[in-house]
C-alpha cells in the first residue's frame, strides 16, 4: 500500500517535472501500517465534544462513544439497560428516579465518578440555552437533581414521567468529568478534548479531518482490544465508501440511500437500523394557507411520493405512513399518508382558492418551501417535490442557512419545511415535538415546530407519559398518529436508514455485551465501540 | 479570479499576425452559438431544466430525445446547462460592464484631472487590489446575501480598480499628447475634451481587457459555487451545475451531470480568450497597452 | 531608502483600510447576532448576554479600535459556534492552506523553466509552438475545472491518488495534495512558461549574449547560465502577481478534495454564520496577500534600478 502511494507520486512528479529534477526523498515514517488503530469514517464533523456544551448528532455521538459512557444503552431487545448506571428506581408516581451509578469508575482525568458528576452534568446542560431547549421541560425548574448518596442522585421531575431511562441513551446520559467540566468553562477550548469514563481515552483532534483516541487500559467494563481509534470526516457518503472499499478506513456510518444500496452490493459487513427518524414535509399550521387543513390535505395529495423514493430514495427507503416504522409495535396499521394524486389536489387547491382567493393565484395555493443548504441532497429534494406540487400550488422556494432556517422553523417563520424527526426508541421521546405545552403563539420559540395543537393528542400524550404499561402508549400512539394523520400535519416521505458498514477485518462492529448479559444494538446510527478488534 | 494575466498577455511580445485564421471563427461560432441558444432559450423548445424524471437517471450522450444525457434526477443536461448559460454569461458580460463604466470613468477623470482627486481614486483602487479577489467578494456577499444583482454587482465591483487604474494610465499618456494639448488651448471644456479626445483612445485601449475580463467572471461565479456563494436557488448557472455535479456519488454514477457544464464552461473561457488575444494581435497598438 | 520608505507607509495606509473594511462590513450590513444566535435570537436575554460577550456594544470606532488591538495581538476572539479561540483554528488551517500554496508554486515552476527553456532555445520550433498553444490552453482552464477532472480520472474511476486529505506524515500529505496541487499548478506553470519564455528569446538577442556564443559558448549553457538568471527577476513579479489568483484557486480547490485548509474552513464558517471566524480569516488572508505584495514589490524595485525609478513617477 505505502509502496504503491509512493510510486504512484514520484511517478507523476517525474512526469510533471520532464525535466529530471530530483525530489528529495520522502521520510519513511507515518502510522498506519501494522499499528492496531481503527479507522471510522464519520458523515459530518461536531463542533466540540463537550456533552454540555455541544449538541451532539450522529457523528458527535459516535466519537461520544468512544471517549463516556451513557448511563443506559438500547438493547437488542428494544429495551434500556443501565450501562454506567447500576439502576435508575422511581417514587411511585414517577415524579422522582434514583439513578444510582456503578462503584470504582474512574474518569481519565483520575476524577472518581460519584453522584457529584451526575449533578454537575445536568446542571451544566441546563445552564446550557441550546442544549436546554430539549430538555428543560423534563425536570423540576427549581430543584432538577440532588445528591442521594456517594453514587446515588435523584432526578426530579416536572410532572409524572415513566420514561426517564430513555434520556440516559441520549446526550443527558453521557457523563463528563466534572473537573474538565470546570476546565472547558473556563477554557471553551477544551471542549475538543474530552475526558470521560469511556473505553478510549482522546489523544488529538484536527477539526474537519480527524479526532485519535486510544486505549483506556482500565475501562471497567473489561479488556479493550483495539490500541486506538480515529474518526475520519469525510462528509461526502460515497467518498467514504470509496474510502472504506480501498481499505483507507475500517467502519463507516451513512444514511445515503445511494451508498446504502452500493455497500450492500459490496464484500463488507453492513449492518443496518431501518427505525431511524422519518424524512416529511413539515408545515406550519397556524399560518394561512395551511391553517386550513384543505391546503393541507391538497399538499399530501400533490406530493410526489413516487418520485421521491425512486430519485432520493434510489429505491432503497421505505415509505413512511406515520412516525413509526410498521414493525414498530407503536405503528398503526389503518394510517395511510396519501399522496401521488395531482388531479384530487387540483381540485381541492381551486376550492379553497374559491374560498380565499388572496392566498392564491388564480386556481393554484401560493407558499414558500424552506430548506437548508447548500446540500446537494437537500436541493435535489427541494427540486422533486417542488415538481409534483406544482400541479396545484405556486412554489415560491428559499434556501437558507442552518441556523437562520432552525430559527425560522422554530419561531414559526415559515409555512413548509423539509424535516427530519421522530423514530425515538421510547415513542414518548417523540411527545416532546407534538407537546401543546410547547406550541407558542406565533412569533415565539416553539419546539412543536408543526404548532398543531389538539385536546385529544395533548391528554393521550400526558397519560402515556406518566404510566409505565406499554399497552397503554400502543393505544395512545395508535390514536395520535391517526389524528396527525387525519390533519394532515405532516406529509411522511420515507424512513431513514442507518447503516453501519465494516470491513471483513473487524470484529464485534457494532453488537457488544452489555452490563447485565444482553447485547447492545444500533440506535438512530450510534453504536458503542469498546468491543471491536481487527484482524490480523 | 485570476485578473493577472491581463496584463502579462499585454506585455507579450507575440508576432504580429495578419489574418485572424480558422480557428478564429471556430471560436467566434461557438461564442455565438452559446450565447445565441442563452438568449433564445425561453422561445427554444427545449425541455424543462427542472423537469424530474424527463428521462431516466444517468442517460448517456445522444440518448432520445436527452442529446447531451440526463442526472441523477432524470433532468435533461442540455436544457439545465442553457439556462445556467443565462446567467453566467450575464454575470460574464453585466459585470465587466460595471467595471468599465465605473472604473473607465473614474478612471479617465483621475488621470485627466490629477492632484488631490487622482490620489483618491488610485488609493481606493489600491485598497481593491489589496484584497485577493475572491476574499473581497466573500466578505461581501457573506454579508449582502446572493440575489442575482448582488453577485453580479459584486463580481463587477472586483473590475472596477483593475480596469480603472489602466484607464487612468492611458489617460494620463494620451492627455499628454499634442493633439489634447491643442484642444485644450482652443478653449475646449475638459468635458469636451474627455469625450471628444480622450475617451475614443481609451475605450479602444481598454477594449482588450474586456473579453479577458469577462471570461474571469465567469469563471469567478464558478469559484463562488464551491464556496456556496454563488446565486440563490433556484436559478441555475454553470458553477453550480458544475460543483453540485462533482460531489461523490454524482461524480461517480453520474459524470456528465459536471462534465457537460465543465465543457461549456472551458470552451466558452478558452474562445472568449483566444479571440481577444487574436483581436489584440490584429489590430496591434502597442502605445495603448504599454501602461499598467 | 526613501522608496522603501514610502512603500512601507504604503503598506501602513493599505492595512489600515484592509482591516476596517473587514471590520465595517460585518458591523453594518445587518445585526451579526441574528444570525449567530440562530434560534435563540428570540430570547432577549440571552441576546443581551451575547451582546455584551462579542463586544458589541459601544460604538463603530469604539469597537474597531478594541477589534484591531486585540488583533495584532494574535486574539481575534472565540467563535460562537465551537467556542474555540479563533487565533487556534487559524493556527490550524492556515499551515495547510500554505503547503498547498507552496506546493502548487513548486510544481507550476517545475513544469514552466524546463519548458520555456527548451521552448527558447528553439524559438519558433515545434516544440516551442507547441507548448505556447498549450500554455494558452491552460491559462484558460480554472482550477477548479482540472480539479474535477483529474478527481474523477485518478482518484473516482481508479484510486491512484486519495480523495481525501492524508497528514500522518509530510509524505502522506504530498501524496494526498498532489492532484489539487496539480490543478492549480497548470495555469501558473503556463501563464510562468509563457514570461520566462519571451524573456529569455528576448535575452538571447542582447549584446552579451551574443559575445558569449561568439567565444563559442554553447546556446544551452548560455540559457541555462546566463540567460536564466535576469528572467528571473521578471518570473518573481509574475509569481508575485499570481499569488492572488492562487490563493482564491487554493481556497476552491480545498473543498473539492477535502482538505482541512482554511477554504473549508470559510465554507463551514459561512454555513453556521459564524461571523467571528469569516472576519478573521478574511482580515488575515487580506493582510498576509498585502505583505507579501509589499516583500516582492520592495524586493523587486532594490533589485531592478529601472523599476525604483519608474515609481517614482
Amino acid at each position: 500500500m505505502r509502496l504503491r502511494r509512493r510510486l504512484v507520486l514520484t511517478m507523476s512528479l517525474a512526469l510533471v517535472a520532464a525535466s529530471a529534477v530530483a525530489i528529495g526523498a520522502p521520510p519513511a515514517s507515518g502510522g498506519g501500517s501494522g499499528d492496531n488503530i481503527l479507522r471510522y469514517g464519520v458523515e459530518a464533523e461536531a463542533d466540540g465534544l463537550n456533552p454540555t456544551a455541544n449538541r451532539f448528532a450522529a457523528a458527535g455521538y459516535m466519537m461520544a462513544n468512544a471517549v463516556y459512557d451513557p448511563l443506559f444503552r438500547l438493547g437488542k431487545d428494544r429495551e434500556f439497560h443501565p450501562w454506567l448506571a447500576e439502576s435508575a428506581t422511581p417514587n411511585e408516581d414517577f415524579t422522582t428516579w434514583d439513578i444510582k451509578l456503578r462503584s470504582d469508575v474512574t474518569f481519565h482525568d483520575g476524577t472518581p465518578l460519584t453522584s457529584e458528576a451526575l449533578v454537575v452534568n445536568l446542571q451544566e446542560q441546563l445552564a446550557d440555552p441550546l442544549i436546554s431547549l430539549a430538555i428543560n421541560d423534563f425536570f423540576d425548574p427549581d430543584n432538577p437533581i440532588e445528591v442521594v448518596d456517594e453514587l446515588t442522585a435523584r432526578y426530579n421531575m416536572a410532572g409524572p414521567n415513566a420514561h426517564i431511562e430513555q434520556y440516559f441513551v441520549s446526550q443527558i446520559g453521557y457523563i463528563a468529568s466534572p473537573t474538565y467540566i470546570e476546565a472547558a468553562k473556563a477554557n471553551p477550548d477544551l471542549n475538543q478534548e474530552p475526558v470521560g469514563t469511556g473505553p478510549f481515552v482522546f489523544e488529538s483532534r484536527t477539526q474537519d479531518s480527524s479526532t485519535t483516541f486510544v486505549r483506556n487500559d482500565d475501562y471497567w467494563a473489561g479488556d479493550v482490544k483495539l490500541d486506538g481509534i480515529e474518526f475520519v470526516i469525510q462528509t461526502d457518503p460515497a467518498r467514504r465508501a470509496d474510502q472504506l472499499l480501498a481499505d483507507e478506513l475500517d467502519m463507516m456510518h451513512t444514511s445515503d440511500f445511494g451508498t446504502i444500496d452500493l455497500l450492500r452490493g459490496e464484500d463488507v459487513q453492513t449492518i443496518e437500523q431501518g427505525t431511524a427518524e422519518e424524512g416529511f414535509a413539515l408545515i406550519n399550521t397556524q399560518a394561512p394557507p395551511f391553517d386550513d387543513v384543505r391546503a393541507r390535505k391538497a399538499l399530501a395529495l400533490a406530493t410526489p411520493r413516487k418520485n421521491y423514493l425512486q430519485i432520493i430514495g434510489k429505491g432503497v427507503a421505505e415509505p413512511a405512513d406515520s412516525m413509526f416504522h410498521p414493525s414498530s409495535p407503536f405503528s398503526n396499521p389503518d394510517v395511510k399518508q396519501e399522496a401521488d394524486k395531482p388531479a384530487a389536489a387540483k381540485k381541492l387547491a381551486a376550492e379553497y382558492c374559491a374560498d380565499v382567493p388572496e392566498n392564491c393565484e388564480g386556481d393554484k395555493i401560493k407558499f414558500t418551501f424552506k430548506y437548508t443548504g447548500p446540500s446537494e441532497i437537500l436541493e435535489l429534494t427541494a427540486d422533486v417535490l417542488i415538481d409534483g406540487w406544482d400541479a396545484a400550488f405556486v412554489v415560491e422556494r428559499a434556501q437558507e442557512l442552518q441556523d437562520d432556517y432552525v430559527l425560522h422553523v422554530a419561531t414559526g417563520d415559515y409555512q413548509v419545511v423539509a424535516w427530519r424527526q421522530f423514530g425515538a426508541d421510547d415513542p414518548d421521546g417523540d411527545f416532546t415535538w407534538i407537546d401543546c405545552r410547547n406550541a407558542g403563539e406565533p412569533g415565539s420559540l416553539s419546539i412543536t415546530w408543526s404548532r398543531f395543537c389538539n385536546e385529544e393528542i395533548q391528554a393521550l400524550g400526558q397519560e402515556q407519559r406518566a404510566s409505565a404499561e406499554q399497552s397503554v402508549q400502543v393505544e395512545n400512539w395508535q390514536t395520535i398518529s391517526e389524528i396527525l394523520n387525519e390533519e394532515y400535519v405532516y406529509i411522511f416521505l420515507s424512513h431513514t436508514i442507518w447503516q453501519i458498514a465494516a470491513s471483513n477485518d473487524v470484529k464485534n462492529p457494532v453488537f457488544t455485551k452489555l452490563a447485565d448479559g444482553g447485547r447492545s444494538v444500533l440506535g438512530n446510527g450510534v453504536h458503542s465501540v469498546w468491543q471491536i478488534s481487527l484482524k490480523g | 479570479m485570476q485578473l493577472a494575466p491581463s496584463e502579462l498577455v499585454d506585455t507579450l511580445d507575440a508576432p504580429v499576425r495578419r489574418r485572424l485564421g480558422f480557428a478564429f471563427w471556430l471560436a467566434v461560432a461557438w461564442i455565438v452559438l452559446v450565447i445565441g441558444l442563452a438568449v433564445l432559450a425561453p422561445v427554444l423548445r427545449l425541455a424543462d431544466p427542472d423537469k424530474i424524471l424527463h428521462g431516466q437517471p444517468g442517460e448517456g450522450l445522444l440518448s432520445g430525445r436527452n442529446w447531451l444525457g440526463t442526472d441523477d434526477a432524470g433532468r435533461d443536461l442540455l436544457s439545465r446547462t442553457i439556462w445556467g448559460s443565462r446567467v453566467s454569461l450575464l454575470i460574464g458580460f453585466a459585470s465587466v460592464a460595471i467595471g468599465f463604466v465605473v472604473g473607465g470613468l473614474t478612471g479617465m477623470i483621475a488621470g485627466y484631472r490629477r492632484g488631490w482627486l487622482e490620489r483618491i481614486v488610485v488609493g481606493a483602487y489600491d485598497v481593491m487590489l489589496a484584497f485577493p479577489s475572491l476574499v473581497l467578494a466573500l466578505l461581501l456577499l457573506t454579508f449582502l446575501g446572493r440575489d442575482l444583482g448582488i453577485v453580479l454587482l459584486v463580481i463587477g465591483v472586483l473590475s472596477i480598480a483593475p480596469i480603472g487604474r489602466l484607464a487612468r494610465a492611458n489617460t494620463v499618456a494620451i492627455a499628454s499628447r499634442e493633439f489634447v494639448l491643442a484642444a485644450r488651448a482652443l478653449g475646449a471644456t475638459a468635458a469636451r475634451t474627455m469625450r471628444r479626445e480622450i475617451l475614443p483612445n481609451v475605450v479602444f485601449a481598454l477594449g482588450g481587457l474586456a473579453l479577458l475580463g469577462s471570461a474571469i467572471a465567469i469563471i469567478a461565479e464558478g469559484g463562488l459555487a464551491y464556496l456556496g456563494l454563488s446565486v440563490k436557488d433556484p436559478t441555475l448557472t454553470w458553477g453550480k451545475l458544475i460543483s453540485s455535479g462533482s460531489s461523490g456519488s454524482i461524480l461517480r454514477d453520474y459524470p456528465l451531470a459536471a462534465f457537460v457544464p465543465i465543457m461549456h464552461l472551458l470552451l466558452t473561457v478558452f474562445s472568449v480568450n483566444f479571440i481577444g488575444d487574436r483581436l489584440r494581435q490584429h489590430f496591434q497598438t502597442r502605445e495603448g497597452l504599454s501602461a499598467g | 531608502m526613501r522608496y522603501l520608505l514610502r512603500r512601507a507607509a504604503h503598506l501602513v495606509a493599505v492595512l489600515f483600510a484592509v482591516s476596517f473594511i473587514t471590520f465595517i462590513s460585518m458591523n453594518l450590513l445587518g445585526d451579526p447576532l441574528k444570525s449567530i444566535l440562530g434560534p435563540l435570537y428570540a430570547d432577549k436575554q440571552v441576546r443581551e448576554e451575547a451582546r455584551a460577550e462579542l463586544h458589541l456594544e459601544g460604538s463603530v470606532p469604539e469597537r474597531y479600535v478594541e477589534w484591531v488591538a486585540d488583533a495584532v495581538q494574535g486574539d481575534f476572539g472565540r467563535s460562537y459556534n465551537t467556542r474555540e479561540t479563533v487565533s487556534a483554528v487559524i493556527g490550524e488551517r492556515l499551515p495547510v492552506s500554505l503547503m498547498l500554496m507552496v506546493y502548487a508554486q513548486v510544481l507550476a515552476l517545475l513544469i514552466a523553466v524546463p519548458v520555456a527553456v527548451a521552448a527558447a532555445y528553439r524559438a519558433d520550433r515545434a516544440f516551442d509552438r507547441m507548448s505556447t498553444a498549450a500554455s494558452f490552453v491552460f491559462i484558460s482552464v480554472p482550477g477548479f475545472a482540472s480539479a474535477v477532472i483529474f478527481l474523477y480520472a485518478f482518484a473516482v474511476r481508479n484510486d491512484l491518488f486519495p480523495a481525501r486529505y492524508l497528514d500522518d506524515s509530510f509524505f502522506d500529505r504530498l501524496y494526498s495534495m498532489f492532484l489539487p496541487a496539480l490543478a492549480l499548478a497548470l495555469p501558473l506553470g503556463a501563464v510562468y512558461m509563457r514570461v520566462l519564455r519571451n524573456d529569455m528569446v528576448n535575452t538571447l538577442q542582447e549584446d552579451f549574449v551574443m559575445f558569449a556564443r561568439s567565444k563559442g559558448i554553447s546556446t544551452f549553457r548560455i540559457l541555462t547560465r546566463h540567460a536564466l538568471r535576469p528572467s528571473s527577476i521578471s518570473l518573481m513579479t509574475v509569481v508575485g502577481i499570481q499569488i492572488g489568483a492562487l490563493l482564491a484557486g487554493a481556497l476552491v480547490v480545498e473543498t473539492i478534495f477535502s482538505i482541512p485548509g482554511l477554504g473549508m474552513q470559510i465554507v463551514r464558517s459561512i454555513l453556521q454564520n459564524d461571523y467571528v471566524v469569516i472576519q478573521a480569516v478574511v482580515l488575515v488572508l487580506a493582510v498576509t496577500y498585502v505583505v507579501v505584495n509589499f516583500f516582492v514589490d520592495a524586493l523587486h524595485g532594490v533589485l531592478d534600478p529601472r523599476i525604483r525609478a519608474a515609481r517614482a513617477l
